[in-house]
């Protein structure tokens, strides 16, 4: 008899991980969570018995917990960021949160941990205890598929975190769709990702596909160009390269030789045009994007060079209804409303006229510009301030009325905000330029920060 | 004004001709505007905030510049060689890193 196919394999050494080993895993990390509980049976409620932040940078650490969370019916707390304010927030926000990890914790958030009296589980260490059960059969994993699988966060424009409940036959539906879309039905594929399994794209496109389709993933998330060779290398093929605009032109640009790819997947902010045809000319395959939001999930799809137009993937419906636009789909608990702007052409596609919301996406990250804003404001010693897109990149710059000195003034945001969003430069003025309503718009911001840059240089 | 201060007072002219190449690739992709190449200390944490005199860097810039460093130097930077936070530590650890790498 042939070995199981590997569900995850590692570059790290650590031998792959087939479907009963992760089911084994799962039920003795989820035996683990039950022990800090209020004794009542996970098997016996609907309810949450508590949450799971999972905190795990390795895809197969984070699958594990994840499937354990559901078990233990404790939902997984999917954060924008792993960033100390964050997780600190989230603890005291939700009753009875268990934290997963698996590498050292910062010591700032450790120190926060345990004050608060939050345990912490290392998921490498659980299965180790447990090696008894090694070998055997496992019965596979099954979840109950209206509960709770996991809690993303939006924000709306006052800047305070929104949760929005993930059921798991949501997750699991969006999982059929992206494989019906994007993979091949007799073959089974290799994935490599970029992206962090706790990024909702991430999620669907590697943790849920590893969970519902016959793939097999890579559980590292490879950073620098030839990182992304080695990983790739390391796959059978066919192979499927899932990531971001930023990866990709890092890749492009340094000229970094890939083994053969089946295809490329990019999402979280618009590819270009010109940057899609380079990958797939350098690559020989097609490069196609996911647009999807928090509330829905991913929804359609395209090949970038093909054009502007989005194709809805199987079963999502949009609709509009008075200047409004919606999706339903079998697999959503109900209706969404759209933030974003879409032209409908016919059904099952669309233009993107422009992004309704304020989600900032860089390289798989992802922030609301409202809320840097509310932490930027919610600093002591910080009387008035903006943050706004630059005008040459996708990052933030800010203007700010304080006494304080801007290094300090990034450093207290730096702990509710990942790096790649902290505005720079980061200009102190006398005051915010406001119209006679009180609001800044971006074109005021941005000429004041060109002045108060240009009186800088005198 | 403190960099400047803490620039002028201890560490200039104290860049290796290497460590002086890299200091410009770093003012050029993190766009510092407010500080000279040659300012830049050769110890200056990279990363973060924590010290005076730490510049802010984020892994968006450090993909950016290992690309500079692709580019200038002919060396490929690698999360698996080392961790790459302490290859990225400061204008020093880089430089020595890439010395090592060529």
């Amino acid at each position: 008899m042939s070995p199981a196919p590997a569900v995850f394999v590692h570059s790290d050494g650590r031998p792959a991980m087939d479907r009963d080993a992760l089911a084994r895993n799962a039920r003795t990390v989820a035996a683990e969570l039950s022990g800090y509980g209020s004794g009542c049976s996970p098997e016996l409620t609907a309810e949450p018995l508590g949450y799971c932040i999972n905190l795990a940078a390795e895809r197969d650490h984070f699958t594990v917990g994840f499937c354990a969370a559901l078990l233990a019916k404790r939902p997984s707390l999917l954060p924008a960021n792993q960033q100390t304010g964050t997780i600190t927030e989230l603890v005291d926000r939700y009753a009875n949160c268990v934290v997963l990890t698996d590498t050292a914790l910062a010591a700032d958030l450790d120190a926060e941990l345990q004050s608060r009296h939050v345990p912490l589980l290392s998921l490498p260490d659980v299965p180790r205890r447990h090696e008894a059960g090694a070998g055997q059969e496992s019965q596979p994993l099954a979840f109950t598929p209206a509960q709770t699988a996991a809690v993303v966060f939006t924000s709306g424009s006052t800047g305070e975190p929104t949760p929005i409940d993930k059921p798991w036959r949501t997750l699991a539906g969006t999982a059929e769709l992206l494989r019906r879309r994007f993979l091949p039905a007799d073959e089974r594929v290799s994935i490599v990702a970029t992206v962090p399994a706790q990024h909702m794209y991430g999620l669907e496109t590697t943790v849920m596909m590893a969970l519902c389709a016959e793939v097999t993933v890579h559980s590292g998330k490879p950073f620098y160009p030839p990182d992304i060779a080695t990983a790739l290398r390391s796959m059978p093929a066919p192979r499927i390269l899932v990531t971001t605009p930023i990866h990709l032109q890092a890749l492009v640009r340094s000229g970094t030789e890939l083994p053969p790819l089946a295809g490329v997947i990019s999402a979280t902010a618009p590819l270009g045009e010109s940057l899609a045809a380079d990958a797939e000319q350098a690559w020989d395959c097609p490069v196609k994007e996911i647009y999807g939001c928090s509330e829905g999930g991913s929804l359609a799809s395209r090949t970038t060079t093909e054009g502007d137009v989005w194709h809805t993937l199987d079963e999502v419906v949009l609709s509009r209804e008075a200047q409004r636009t919606y999706v339903s789909a079998p697999h959503l608990a109900s209706r969404v409303e759209l933030q974003d702007e879409l032209a409908l052409l016919s059904p099952g596609n669309f233009r993107l006229l422009g992004r309704g919301n304020d989600m900032l996406n860089i390289g798989g990250k992802r922030a609301s510009l409202a809320h840097i804003n509310r932490v930027l404001l919610a600093i002591d010693g910080v009387q008035d301030g903006a943050v706004f897109p630059r005008e040459d990149s996708e990052r933030l710059a800010a203007l700010v009325v304080t006494d304080m000195d801007t290094r300090a003034v990034s450093r207290a945001m730096s702990h509710a905000i990942d790096p790649v969003f902290l505005p720079r430069p980061l200009c102190k003025v006398e005051q915010i330029p406001r119209n006679s309503l009180g609001k800044s718009t971006r074109a005021m911001l941005l000429s004041t920060l060109r002045d108060a840059e240009y009186s800088d240089h005198d | 004004m403190t960099q400047m201060e803490t620039a002028e007072n201890t560490t200039m002219s104290q860049q290796t001709e290497q460590e002086a190449k890299l200091a410009a690739i770093l003012v050029d992709a993190l766009e510092l505007e407010d500080l000279e190449p040659g300012e830049i200390g050769p110890d200056w944490p990279l990363f973060g905030f924590d010290a005076d005199n730490s510049l802010g860097l984020d892994s968006i810039d450090a993909l950016e510049i290992a690309l500079a460093i692709d580019q200038n130097f002919g060396v490929k930077l690698k999360a698996e060689d080392e961790n790459t936070k302490a290859v990225f530590a400061s204008l020093r650890t880089l430089s020595d890193y890439i010395s090592a790498q060529r």
